[in-house]
């Protein structure tokens, strides 16, 4: 898990940014930011306003950057849509989830992806095989889940978080982002989130999270990125470097 | 850190199972394996029940059943058809207030083709479908594409349709001479009128798109959660227009339906206020106005509930007027009683809530 931003390296980057820039208005969100994202999981750390979210955004196709472009595998990819984004291999987690809450597990798992099997025509739904691929996928998110016929309605905020954990891994997504996926979450489930997250980069995803516990991402991340007013201001080494590093990278000098 | 250690960077530590979680399956143990949806489908049954066998009772007997079940399908079975097409849109988190006037616009647009064109009535049933599936494309592309809200895009077209139709037919009843379709409108097979055919093979088409296809399925998705659908790449616009076209088909089926029964185009008779008894039928069949939740059989139970309402209510002499009291009062019970699981609940809490308060002494009944 070597070779990070800026550094060179014979390895393409799984995703990338080139010179992305976004404003709003007469505020610059993102400044000519430049980064790459290898397998792993990287945490992107900064204060509100820094740009974080809005880079994810680009990422996952919400929003469309002024300049720039996004590469995966080194390749530049046009994402003007979640579905796009989602069509190269980036799978988001969104801060408020994006789940239907009428429909059960498994078919929030399987949404726009549904098993169908094809009979005269006619595309027929394969209710069956998907509470059992559902129930199967549950079984490896590390956190206690009815089965997968509940509704997502009935389900505590780290059982959600799970089950959009569990759609990200079952469809193999290249590149996985997560904006502070434990915002809402008590500390058990916080836990379990934490573990999955750390399962998906074990396993040699590229994992991207946006978080404000800055312990908890020294502790968990490979990589580090800081930002600060639309710009990367440092890619630390969370190995060797200090909370207190963290913040004046954040903030700036704090003398 | 001894959460992030759990959490850790090591593979294999179970969470231990949530209670809340295991409350939850028993909880659904308790109700079995029945959905709320089938719940409701099974009190709408017996409800049905109760109401024929009390307006068998009044009425004195035999009358009432046989050839008056057969006279409740007849009646319900226009209704029915719009409240098919109704309980899709709903199903898809909208509202289509368009559905009564679009069968009147198809209506006239029949009787025209039929009176101009030399009683070609192949083309003047196509030429109805069409229209009908014209105007709910408009409202469609209306909600979809242009992000109007569905109520007022639908009222709005309510009005249009409606002027058009007058337009059509210069305000008057135009008679429609075609011997087949007055056999479809009034006539039966083994006494059960062809109406109801239709009715039956529109609902099962209907129930099986929205249970079994993709398609169907998408709907659902596209109701209950529009952002979340979007998001994982659903065409969430394109299932919104593709509602309305089916909901404006069925409306014209109803319109074809009822020049068959009237033998007339009919503008406003028979047409007007089918949207509202339809969406009243809908949300008695346990479909919210959120989307994302009820189905088509309910919707039809509702329709086969008001149709018994009227047709026994009649029987044993009450007058019309009341039948419209008793159809709002049954809507306004059906609905309380279809949340009641939820109410209770609260007050439960709220009751629990006050007892804790009331022992610790709480500060808050004191606060002026």
């Amino acid at each position: 898990m070597s070779g990070f931003a800026g550094e060179p390296s014979v390895v393409v980057a799984r995703l990338a940014a080139a010179h992305l820039s976004k404003r709003y208005g007469h505020v610059a969100a993102l400044n000519d930011v430049s980064v790459e994202f290898r397998p792993g999981l990287t945490g992107i750390i900064g204060d509100n306003g820094a740009g974080k979210s809005t880079l994810l955004k680009i990422f996952s196709g919400v929003e469309v950057p002024d300049e720039g472009a996004v590469l995966i595998d080194g390749e530049p990819v046009l994402l003007d849509s979640a579905r796009a984004s989602r069509r190269v291999g980036i799978e988001s987690l969104y801060q408020d989830l994006a789940l239907v809450e009428t429909m059960s597990i498994a078919h929030n798992i399987f949404l726009g992806r549904e098993i169908t099997h094809r009979i005269a025509g006619l595309r027929l739904i394969d209710r069956r095989k998907m509470r059992q691929v559902a129930d199967e996928a549950l079984t490896k998110v590390r956190i206690a889940m009815p089965s997968s016929r509940t509704g997502v309605r009935q389900l505590s905020g780290g059982q959600r978080q799970a089950v959009a954990l569990a759609r990200a891994m079952r469809f193999g997504a290249r590149v996985v982002l997560l904006d502070e996926p434990t915002a809402a979450l008590g500390p058990r489930e916080t836990a379990a989130v934490l573990g999955i997250v750390r399962d998906m980069a074990d396993r040699g995803e590229t994992v991207v999270m946006v978080g404000h516990n800055l312990p908890q991402m020294l502790e968990l991340a490979d990589n580090l990125l800081v930002m600060r007013a639309g710009r990367v201001v440092a890619t630390p080494d969370p190995r060797t470097t200090t909370l207190r590093d963290l913040t004046e990278f954040m903030v700036g000098s704090l003398d | 850190m001894s959460t992030l250690a759990e959490a850790g960077k090591h593979n294999g530590d179970i969470v231990a199972p949530d209670p809340q979680a295991s409350a939850l399956d028993s909880r659904r143990r308790l109700t079995g394996t029945l959905s709320r949806d089938v719940l409701i489908d099974i009190a709408l049954v017996v409800a049905l029940g109760l109401l024929m066998a009390i307006f068998g009772v009044a009425s004195s007997g035999k009358e009432f059943l046989g050839t008056n079940i057969v006279a409740i399908f007849d009646s319900g079975a226009i209704l029915g058809v719009v409240a098919v097409g109704e309980v899709i849109v709903m199903i898809a988190g909208a509202l289509d207030i368009s559905v009564g006037s679009n069968a009147g616009l198809v209506t006239a647009a029949v009787a025209e083709v039929m009176l101009h064109q030399r009683n070609d009535l192949p083309l003047a049933i196509v030429v109805g479908l069409l229209v009908g599936a014209l105007a709910g494309a408009i409202n469609g592309l209306a909600v979809a594409y242009l992000r109007v809200n569905a109520v007022i895009a639908t009222l709005a077209t309510y009005s249009a349709f409606l002027g058009a139709a007058l337009l059509v037919t210069n305000g008057n009843q135009v008679g429609v001479v075609s011997s087949f379709l007055a056999t479809l409108g009034t006539g039966s097979a083994a006494s059960v009128p062809y109406l109801v055919f239709i009715l039956v093979v529109v609902v099962a088409i209907a129930m099986f798109a929205m249970r079994s296809t993709l398609a169907g399925h998408r709907v659902y998705a596209v109701g209950g959660g529009p952002t979340a659908s979007r998001l994982a790449g659903i065409r969430v616009q394109r299932y919104l227009l593709g509602v309305f076209v089916v909901s404006g088909l069925c409306a014209a089926v109803a319109g074809v339906m009822l020049v068959g029964q009237t033998g007339t185009a009919q503008p406003t008779e028979g047409s007007v206020g089918l949207e509202l008894t339809a969406i009243t039928a809908v949300l008695l069949g346990g479909t919210g106005l959120t989307g994302g939740t009820g189905t088509v059989l309910g919707a039809v139970l509702g329709v086969l509930v008001l149709s018994t309402l009227d047709n026994g209510l009649l029987l044993i002499g009450v007058p019309s007027f009341w039948q419209e009291v008793a159809t709002g009062g049954l809507l306004l019970v059906a609905v309380l009683l279809q949340d009641v699981g939820g109410h209770r609940a609260r007050w439960r809490a709220v009751r629990a809530a006050r007892r804790r308060a009331a022992r610790s002494g709480a500060a808050m009944a004191v606060r002026p």
